[in-house]
């Protein structure tokens, strides 16, 4: 294989970690605030492209109108979510909140059938993001050219946010100790609240440009990667932003990868990869590359 | 301020027969208790007596099952932490809680934060507004520290201090919500007697200062003893005492819950 050939795979990897990078921060945020591992994530990012499918095909209104409402829709599906599902067991056990969130993703998952059909929906592509960019050797989709751009502004936006603004002190303050953090004058289901609707927006941009990428959309989309995104933040370190944005980029070029270079009777196991990842990462280090100490609260 | 003191006596707060209940276990029971402004009260009592209790009750962290509290008029049971925060009750903790792995002035500077009045997009442009206030939230906190000694030690992270500057830095950082009222439990434990005699002085300092009322949970007499103008004693969730210092010490039902009663006596 030419190092031309190599590049060419790499940028494709990059840019499907970035996907990846966008979605994981959802989960590693909500963790980070809540200790909960928001399962219905995944199916918030299918919601979005079905948001998404009926703004552009069924009403007919351009897509840089409905982009930006899709993004707010979704992020209010994952702040209604919290308030509908996670709230009332803020102090209950964990496990509790747990099951919640598996119930909440199935609920999501089944309405989405009920509602949108199972039958697969086409993705509006807009002509934009069609068509070849040529990168020295590497020729692109554009879109996959865009994809990585456009996750490294949210991704300096939203580490901006966390550390020198008002909200973002409130989140950590929130993630170290709800009840400290309260009596600090701190609204800690606002913080948390917002927490959702940031996570669920970022996933509503990974949503919108994987629709674009992969243009096929059905109610069970997100459960895969959900799932991996997922172990991402895991391998990042779960918890920590920057953790989960390296776990998705070692995801996605892993298994571009892998694809590339084993013989083609495996690339079936193109998904084993990222479950295989995951046990091996959580048996030499449990809290992921960039994971905090753990410390059982007393 | 403390010479008119006793010409102006208006109640600040006030809990009447608040009452702590976890499923069958009465924890606290009609807890009555009332603060005058610029007062230095302490809470007394044996170990697992409700004093914790009673101070979750008033900064919110628990919803007493009955009873109300009453701050400057204003009733403050039923609502969250937070705006009890800003109404102005600020309090420490017995088993020190400050945001791990932050820095001493973060710590302080995150209590500050909801003086805050920027938006996202003045801070994320860096208006003049948001430098001014960053700026003064940040000599504020400076300021805050200085008071309480660590002003050197400002970009260390918080649990790495030593045990008696991690509580006057709880200290510090509690007082950076501009509070009326000031909750401390057990600002002296674990002190040593010279440390302890410092605390003293600190609190009456702060008190003087900020312009506080202070109600605070200690079991080192001296403390409690030298500072306080009043004390009240819990024993199993019911105030078995209240009263000077001196009425305190000769109370026979006070000697009783600390020492047991003697048998042969």
């Amino acid at each position: 294989m030419s190092f031309d050939i190599f590049l060419q795979h790499l940028t494709n990897g990059i840019s499907l970690g970035s996907l990846y990078a966008l979605i994981a921060i959802g989960y590693t945020m909500v963790y980070g605030i809540l200790r909960l591992i928001n399962f219905a994530h995944g199916d918030i990012f299918m919601m979005a492209t079905y948001f998404a499918f009926y703004g552009v095909i069924t009403f007919g209104v351009p897509w840089y109108i409905v982009f930006p409402i899709v993004i707010l829709l979704t992020a209010s599906l994952g702040m209604t979510l919290e308030v509908a599902a996670y709230r009332p067991l803020r102090n209950a056990p964990k496990i509790s909140i747990m099951i919640s969130a598996i119930g909440a993703s199935f609920l999501l998952e089944n309405l989405a059938i009920v509602i949108f059909g199972g039958v697969n929906k086409a993705f509006p592509t807009p002509e934009v993001f069609t068509g070849v960019v040529q990168l020295g050797p590497v020729s692109l989709q554009k879109l996959t050219f865009y994809i990585p751009i456009i996750t490294v502004i949210f991704l300096v936006a939203l580490l901006y946010l966390i550390n020198h603004t008002k909200t973002g002190m409130a989140m950590r303050a929130v993630s170290k100790d709800h009840e400290t953090a309260g009596v600090m004058g701190i609204d800690v289901n606002k913080t948390i609240s917002i927490t959702f609707g940031i996570g669920s927006a970022l996933a509503a941009i990974g949503a919108l440009m994987w629709g674009l990428k992969f243009p096929q959309i059905y109610p069970l989309m997100g459960v895969m990667p959900g799932l991996k995104c997922f172990i991402a933040a895991v391998i990042g370190g779960i918890g920590n932003i920057k953790g989960a944005v390296l776990g998705g980029f070692i995801l996605g070029v892993g298994e571009i990868m892998l694809v590339a270079f084993l013989p083609s009777d495996y690339t079936g196991y193109r998904d084993a990869f990222a479950f295989i990842l995951l046990i091996v990462v959580l048996l030499f280090r449990p809290t992921g590359i960039m994971g905090e100490k753990i410390s059982e609260k007393v | 301020m403390s010479q008119n003191m006793d010409m102006k006596k208006t109640s600040l707060i006030k809990a009447d027969k608040i009452t702590m209940q976890f499923g069958g276990l009465t924890a606290v029971k009609d807890f009555e208790m009332e603060l005058k402004k610029g007062e230095i009260v302490a809470l007394i009592g044996p170990n697992g007596a409700g004093k914790t209790t009673a101070f979750n009750m008033i900064t919110g962290v628990y919803q007493p099952t009955k009873g109300k509290i009453i701050l400057d008029n204003k009733q403050i049971s039923g609502l969250k932490p937070d705006q009890i925060t800003k109404m102005g009750i600020a309090r420490t903790f017995q088993n020190i809680r400050l945001f791990k792995d932050l820095s001493v002035l973060d710590n302080v500077l995150i209590a500050n934060h909801l003086h805050l009045k920027s938006n996202f997009l003045e801070a994320a442009l860096k208006l003049p507004k948001y430098r001014r206030e960053e700026k003064s939230m940040i000599e504020k906190s400076m300021y805050l520290l200085e008071k309480v000694g660590l002003a050197d030690l400002r970009d260390e992270v918080s649990t790495s201090l030593p045990y008696g500057n991690q509580r006057r830095l709880e200290i510090a950082r509690a007082l950076a919500t501009n509070p009326k009222v000031l909750l401390l439990d057990e600002p002296a434990a674990g002190m040593n007697p010279k440390e302890t005699e410092d605390l003293t002085h600190f609190i009456k300092h702060i008190r003087d200062e900020f312009d506080l009322t202070i109600f605070m949970i200690e079991h080192h007499m001296d403390v409690v003893m030298g500072i306080s103008q009043r004390i009240y004693v819990l024993d199993y969730g019911v105030t078995i005492a209240h009263g000077t210092p001196s009425e305190i010490q000769n109370n026979q039902r006070v000697i009783e819950a600390y020492l047991g009663v003697e048998e042969d006596a």
